[in-house]
């Protein structure tokens, strides 16, 4: 696979969209063939990696211009964001009609996130980082309300802050070393005194814990979940959150960092993941209540990953990401944008039983129940944790899945339980979103039980993160 | 530390200052402007030298002190970048305002919910 095209084509399809003729199902329509474009070349990519590859850009040579590097690593996460997205663009596509600008800046989006992830370059890390940042910003407040603006700035002014320690991070990076390539960071990294570089590495880790809603960096994260239109915050949760996890663990394996260091972000992702299920249970609004939960599921992530769990947390990113970019676009459907309340949603599977279907299939997935892909990926973090001997951090997973567990089912018996007043014949869904959405209900409940065929990619990307010496070789060409 | 770096250090303390104490919509705005500021000027400050020429057009061996063009080129993109969220912050400011008659972060008037 080519990385350029993965950025390039939605990149010029933006700015397309403004030369085309002035028709909204024309819009749509160049949208869903980029993101189908995308997404079949990234699967079909996937299944092709030999070995790390790096493609160096503009006709520099590498340690000196931008790469962009494809491994088994990046190029499943960039298979997991193509997902989401094309998943959300197909939900959408009932009540969501691409204006000339949404639909630019869904496509600016597009490109900033894969090469967020593909990128092999500090600087170009932060600059895409930011087209990511300022689309989405514009995006959330697509049905605006006081709230969703209020929201939106109090995540812009935090978004600005850790950017601005990650450039002053990239400042004395560059002064020690010389280099903001990453591969030849890696090289040079043992320059610098180790408590400097313990300070530079948690200045460059700043912006990639806010995106991965890891606390105390998630302040934003419940409003913006809350206020915000939930088919937009599908983008955040299964799309934003991946990406600065996939930088945090490149950042992880080609830095090393001291072991203090890691054990204090593995309480913070364990803090994360209790507070998030935690403060879940007592939400009434559905919305809130998938944001919480969604942050919880960012510190599992961490947390695994730092504690010797990394194929498992491999797996289980894939499954979060799915089931939750399915239960917001549900949530979505299922109250055609109204009240989300618990007690207003009762009996609302009378109104859209598919919709109610692929929320259930995602709530179990995410709470870990048997038959779904999310109990499988959750088996396997808990015994690599056990084996790994780090039992007080299991059994505080162990709380949070039960807690998880509990609310999950709490939702979902509300939308199945009876009520005489909701009257059935109210379909507010596309079949189209209908159809796609249940193919991927179905495919959470295919992952559950034949766990096989995504266990192999989770398992060659944690190989492709271990071997530090391929990644660097194939950048710097076996310097 | 040469006069550059106190600087900027001073232009970050102020940003953050200004970003705790005020309540106010586009005075944070204004701070998040003077923090940037100081960053950039950080940045500068890594490939400055003293009494360096630009290596620009210059033939390689009458280039004898020069400055490091990279931290210049990531300077001119971080204030582009800059250029671009202030001025969206700034939109929703307005928008802000209108909704809720009010640039003040901590009242809740107009709050829809």
């Amino acid at each position: 696979m080519n990385p350029t095209f993965m950025i390039a084509i939605p990149l010029l399809t933006a700015f397309l969209l403004f030369v085309l003729p002035k028709r909204r199902w024309l819009n749509t329509l160049f949208i869903t063939l980029v993101a189908l474009f995308t997404s079949v070349y990234s699967i079909a990519g996937l299944f092709n990696i030999e070995k790390s590859m790096s493609f160096g850009m503009g006709g520099w040579p590498t340690p000196f211009g931008i790469n962009l590097v494809v491994d088994n690593l990046s190029a499943f996460f960039v298979m997991v964001t193509q997902l989401s997205f094309l998943l959300t663009i197909f939900a959408l596509f009932g009540w969501y009609r691409a204006e000339r600008y949404s639909g630019a800046l869904m496509m600016t989006f597009l490109a900033a996130v894969n090469g967020m992830i593909l990128t092999g370059d500090l600087f170009n890390l932060f600059v895409f980082m930011e087209i990511a940042s300022v689309s989405l910003f514009a995006l959330l407040n697509l049905r605006e309300s006081s709230g969703s603006l209020k929201a939106t700035f109090n995540y812009m002014v935090l978004n600005a802050l850790a950017s601005s320690v990650y450039l002053i991070g990239i400042a004395l990076v560059y002064r020690a070393t010389g280099t903001l390539n990453m591969a030849d960071l890696s090289q040079k990294w043992g320059v610098i005194s180790e408590a400097s570089a313990t300070t530079v590495f948690l200045m460059l880790l700043t912006p990639l814990l806010l995106k991965a809603e890891i606390f105390p960096l998630n302040l934003w994260a419940p409003r913006i979940y809350g206020r915000s239109s939930a088919g937009i915050t599908t983008l955040l949760a299964g799309m934003v959150a991946p990406a600065g996890f996939y930088a945090m663990i490149r950042l992880f394996s080609l830095l090393s960092s001291s072991g203090t260091t890691q054990n204090s972000l593995l309480i913070l992702a364990v803090l994360t993941m209790v507070i998030g299920e935690v403060v879940a249970l007592t939400r009434k609004s559905l919305r809130e209540m998938l944001g919480f939960s969604s942050v919880a599921g960012m510190g599992v992530l961490l947390m695994a990953a730092l504690s010797n769990a990394m194929e498992g947390a491999l797996f289980h990113l894939f499954n979060l990401a799915l089931a939750k970019v399915v239960m917001f676009l549900s949530v979505e459907l299922l109250t055609a944008g109204g009240r989300d309340d618990l007690e207003s949603l009762k009996g609302t599977y009378k109104r859209n039983p598919a919709m109610a279907f692929v929320f259930a299939s995602g709530a179990f997935s995410v709470a870990g129940l048997p038959l779904f892909a999310g109990f499988r990926s959750k088996l396997i973090i808990l015994s690599d944790m056990m084996k790994a001997e780090h039992y007080i951090i299991t059994a505080v997973f162990i709380f949070a899945s039960i807690v998880e567990f509990f609310y999950y089912t709490r939702a979902v018996q509300h939308i199945f339980s009876s009520n005489e007043e909701i009257a059935g014949g109210r379909q507010c869904s596309h079949p189209l979103s209908t159809l796609v959405l249940l193919a991927a209900a179905i495919f959470i409940i295919f992952t559950g039980i034949y766990p096989e065929s995504v266990m192999a990619l989770a398992e060659k990307a944690q190989m492709a993160l271990t071997d530090v010496g391929a990644y660097v070789a194939s950048v710097l060409g076996g310097m | 530390m040469n006069l550059y770096t106190f600087t900027s250090l001073l232009l970050i303390a102020i940003g953050v200052y200004g970003l705790l104490s005020q309540r106010h919509l586009f005075k944070m705005l204004v701070s998040l402007s003077v923090l940037e500021l100081g960053v950039n000027i950080l940045l500068v400050s890594i490939g400055y030298s003293k009494d360096g020429v630009a290596p620009i057009l210059t033939p390689p061996e009458q280039i004898i002190n020069p400055v490091d063009p990279l931290p210049q080129a990531l300077v001119l993109t971080a204030i582009v970048i800059g250029v671009g969220t202030t001025a969206l912050m700034s939109a929703i400011i307005v928008k802000i305002y209108k909704r809720t008659g009010t640039l003040d972060l901590s009242s809740n008037r107009g709050e829809d919910e």
